[in-house]
């Protein structure tokens, strides 16, 4: 640089500037390249390049820029162009380091003319952190704008303060909500209020509040009209005071319109479900079950129940609600056991009928299966049907009994009628028989008649021949009336008779041995009967004769006591003959009516039989006391005459 | 008036009749049999009898046949009848028809003369008119018929021994000298159930008179020119009931 002398006074001033610019060059401390524009040959570095690269002065004027510049030599030369045209003097380039690394730097590079030849004269700031940290600010913008954008949720920050309501910040989102630009709403920031609805407005105004003396966050719930529909917003803003005692409201607003109308459904259905729950005829109990410390269910307890419940099981006033089934119905632990394990585990419902405790009432029982161990019960009742099963079982059990009483009365029925039958065919024959054997029977005691009559001076072994035959006759016929009465009765005859007509007449045709005392007495003012006279004889006959032989057949033959008397009994005539013979065996008792049935060594067991059949035949009856070893009393039991007024 | 009572015994069984009959005539009563129906209405035709005592069941004519032929001829004659039948349907017909009544077969014979000693009593149907020629007449025609007449034609004779003996008093509301309606009284008297039959040929006149013995039981009144048919019929029935009372209470 010497050897250019003219220049050199200029030059030489210059260089003293020039020695103070390269003092200056030197010593500053920003990091300095002197570089030839068109090789890129680094001229010159001070010491804050020095320390900077790594590299000494002396090393840095041996290299080409191109050695720094990790970018391709080809660039570095454009850049370099450009510089040197003054087109652009500021760049961003990677540097390596001696010690390898790559540092971003920020180059203002500038053209100057020194001694006549160009430089480029260029500042290095290392600006890697800078860089890195800028780098990071704007990813993280990027960041949080993706996020904003993929939140469904709008996002703002509306400055309130003195005469100010704008929004600082509106995210696309949150215009989307309200269905208007991003720039439109921070230009006119009250779209937002005209689109709430005038119903909500009231709530949206008086959300902002102030508690000692500090804003309040804004929760509000409200109605936006958005293009002509209704949109429920939820709006949470939280206010940041400034210096200047202004607001910043940061807010979020969603959308939850789908959500209201949901919950909206949500609510109906759970009113019409509750509606029918409350309005249902049937009980229904919503339970949840109750586990011991072995996780086995012992029990289950009401959560709630429809008003029916209280109804149909009688719950009314009770603690229903809370209650345990075991205490609540009378279950035992053992029950729910069995029947909720088996329950469980098929996952079906359930039907049973049970009786509740209270009133006795029969309820049939629904079971739902288990959800999230909770189910529902509800009780149906069929008290009334119950009652009438149980009536019809009954009536079934009465009919079977009845069918069985009415089987066996059939066949007794049956049995009777052969025996009448039989009976009948016997009379027939009897009925013939003893008509033809009337007539010799008469001659017979004729002729004992008329024997006597002309005889009254006979012999007693006469005599006494004559009464065996004339007794025979009598026992005969006897026989032959009770056949003949009893295959046939004869018309009925009846008359107003007295008690005491009919007994003389009894005891006149039908006398009794002397040997038996005989004593009657008939009740004063007794009625008179109406009756066929003759066969009442018939039976006081046959009561008297059969007393009689009762009483000698029997070993208290010493004291043979017969006794006819009268009483009026319920508005009948009661004729007792009593006596007190050999009485009648329990046995005995139910056949002395049957006929055929004699327990005397004569007759053929009719006696009684037509006895009965007469005086049922006459609307009176026969009733018999008796009891063996202490003899009989029969009662003949015959209708009053009643004057007809 | 005295003589037995002449019984006719008509049965088809003859040890029967012969066996009654010698009961009967030993007790004394006179005593013809007959051994059928034909052969009693022949008797009855020929012979006076004060009672028939038939079978009922015979061949050729039964009782009830024969008491209906009976009752044609001599309406006064009782007729009791005996069975040894429960023949009910026959014997309800011959009581409904003035049979006297029926014994049972074999009989009871003390019974049956019971009954008779009472029918030889009181047998009498008393005529008290002053009208000798209307007694003459009614005599001759009620014995036609069977029954037992006695004439008063004297109203002032004392009545008290015939009145035991009758059973019918035949009485002409207008006497002599004395009024029917006193000796109605008189005979009331002296024996309240004696049945008495009312006579007169004066229906107006008598109205009165005729009222006040109807008040005091008499059991009908009759007018003059008498209906024959009538009377003899009022008579059957007075005796029917008599004879049935007979029966039931046999004077023994």
């Amino acid at each position: 640089m010497s050897d250019k002398e003219p220049e050199l006074n200029i030059e030489n001033t210059l260089w003293d500037s020039e020695e103070n610019f390269h003092h200056m060059f030197q010593k500053h401390n920003a990091v300095v390249l002197l570089i030839e524009p068109v090789s890129g040959q680094i001229m010159d570095a001070n010491m804050a390049a020095e320390s900077f690269y790594g590299y000494s002065v002396e090393r840095l004027r041996q290299m080409n820029i191109t050695d720094i510049n990790t970018l391709p030599p080809e660039q570095v030369m454009q850049e370099r162009q450009r510089a040197l045209q003054a087109k652009r003097n500021y760049f961003i380039f990677p540097h390596r380091l001696a010690g390898g690394q790559t540092r971003t730097v920020e180059v203002h590079s500038s053209p100057a003319t020194l001694k006549g030849r160009q430089f480029l004269f260029s500042i290095i700031h290392d600006i890697t952190e800078r860089k890195q940290a800028e780098d990071l600010l704007l990813k993280s913008k990027e960041n949080y704008d993706k996020l904003v954008a993929s939140i469904p949720v709008g996002v703002y920050v509306l400055h309130t303060g003195q005469g100010v309501f704008a929004f600082e910040y509106v995210s696309p989102r949150m215009a989307e909500i309200l269905d208007v630009k991003v720039e439109d709403l921070l230009a006119h920031p009250d779209i937002l209020v005209k689109k709430i609805h005038p119903d909500d407005m009231k709530s949206f105004a008086q959300n902002s509040t102030v508690t000692n003396g500090e804003f309040q966050p804004i929760k509000w719930k409200g109605r936006v009209f958005v293009d002509g529909n209704v949109k429920w917003l939820h709006i949470i803003s939280s206010p940041e005071l400034q210096e200047n005692n202004d607001v910043n409201w940061h807010g979020l607003v969603t959308d939850i319109t789908e959500r209201k109308q949901a919950e909206d459904a949500l609510l109906a259905s759970e009113q019409s479900l509750n509606t029918l729950f409350e309005t249902m005829s049937e009980g229904v109990a919503l339970n949840e079950v109750v586990y011991d410390e072995n996780g086995e269910m012992i029990d289950y307890r009401v959560l709630n129940v429809n008003r029916a419940f209280y109804a149909t099981a009688d719950y009314r006033g009770k603690n229903v609600v809370g209650a345990f089934a075991t205490q609540l119905y009378g279950m035992s632990s053992e029950f729910i056991k069995e029947f909720w394990k088996g329950h469980k585990e098929k996952k079906s419902t359930a039907y049973t009928e049970m009786v509740s405790p209270l009133e006795n009432r029969w309820f049939f029982v629904t079971t739902s299966p288990f959800i999230n161990d909770r189910f529902v019960t509800s009780f149906f009742d069929i008290t009334e049907r119950k009652q009438a099963e149980e009536k019809i079982r009954q009536l079934n059990a009465d009919l079977e009994k009845r069918v069985d009483e009415r089987t066996h009365e059939l066949r007794e029925a049956q049995e009777q009628l052969v025996r009448h039958e039989k009976l009948a065919v016997l009379g027939q024959m009897a009925s013939t028989i003893g008509h033809e054997l009337r007539n010799p029977l008469g001659v017979i005691s004729g002729a004992v008649y008329y024997l006597n009559l002309v005889q009254p001076n006979a012999d007693d072994k006469i005599k006494q021949y004559l009464g065996i035959i004339d007794q025979e006759v009598r026992t005969s016929e006897k026989i032959i009336s009770d056949l003949l009465d009893f295959a046939r009765i004869k018309s009925i005859d009846r008359e107003v008779v007295s008690v005491s007509e009919l007994i003389d007449q009894t005891l006149l045709r039908f006398p009794v041995p002397a040997s038996v005392h005989v004593s009657i007495e008939i009740a004063e003012n007794l009625p008179r009967a109406y009756v066929d006279p003759r066969q009442m004889i018939q039976i006081l006959g046959n009561l008297v004769t059969n007393a009689w032989q009762a009483m000698s057949s029997a070993e208290t033959e010493n004291s043979g006591q017969l006794s006819l008397y009268s009483t009026l009994q319920n508005d009948m005539i009661n004729i007792t003959v009593k006596d007190n013979g050999a009485g009648i065996t329990t046995e005995n008792m139910k056949k002395i009516f049957e006929p055929l049935f004699t327990t005397k060594a004569k007759g053929i067991g009719l006696g009684l039989a037509v006895s009965r059949k007469l005086a049922e035949a006459n609307d009176g009856r026969i009733e018999v006391e008796s009891e063996a070893g202490r003899g009989s009393s029969f009662h003949l039991l015959l209708p009053i005459f009643k004057e007809i007024q | 008036m005295n003589k037995n009572l002449q019984i006719l015994i008509v049965d088809d069984d003859r040890r029967m009749t012969r066996t009654l009959s010698d009961i009967l005539k030993v007790s004394g009563y006179d005593v013809i049999e007959a051994s059928s129906g034909p052969d009693a209405l022949e008797k009855v035709r020929t012979m006076t009898f004060d009672c028939v005592l038939s079978d009922i069941k015979m061949p050729e004519m039964d009782g009830v046949e024969l008491h209906r032929r009976l009752y044609e001829m001599r309406p006064g004659l009782p007729v009791v009848l005996m069975t040894a039948y429960a023949a009910d349907e026959l014997i309800h017909t011959g009581l409904e028809e003035g049979v006297a009544g029926v014994f049972d077969k074999p009989l009871n014979l003390n019974h049956l003369l019971g009954f008779f000693t009472s029918l030889a009593k009181n047998r009498m149907i008393v005529i008290v008119d002053d009208d000798e020629a209307f007694c003459k007449t009614l005599d001759d025609i009620l014995y036609q018929r069977g029954f037992h007449v006695t004439m008063v034609t004297d109203p002032h004779i004392d009545i008290t021994s015939f009145i035991a003996e009758s059973q019918v008093i035949l009485l002409d509301l207008k006497l002599n000298s004395i009024t029917g309606l006193d000796m109605l009284k008189d005979i009331r008297r002296k024996n309240p159930a004696m049945p008495v039959l009312m006579v007169t040929g004066h229906r107006e006149e008598m109205a009165d008179s005729i009222k006040a013995a109807l008040a005091i039981d008499a059991y009908a009144c009759l007018y003059k020119p008498l209906e024959i048919p009538q009377l003899l019929k009022l008579l059957a029935e007075l005796q029917k009931q008599r004879l049935r009372d007979l029966i039931k209470h046999p004077t023994s």
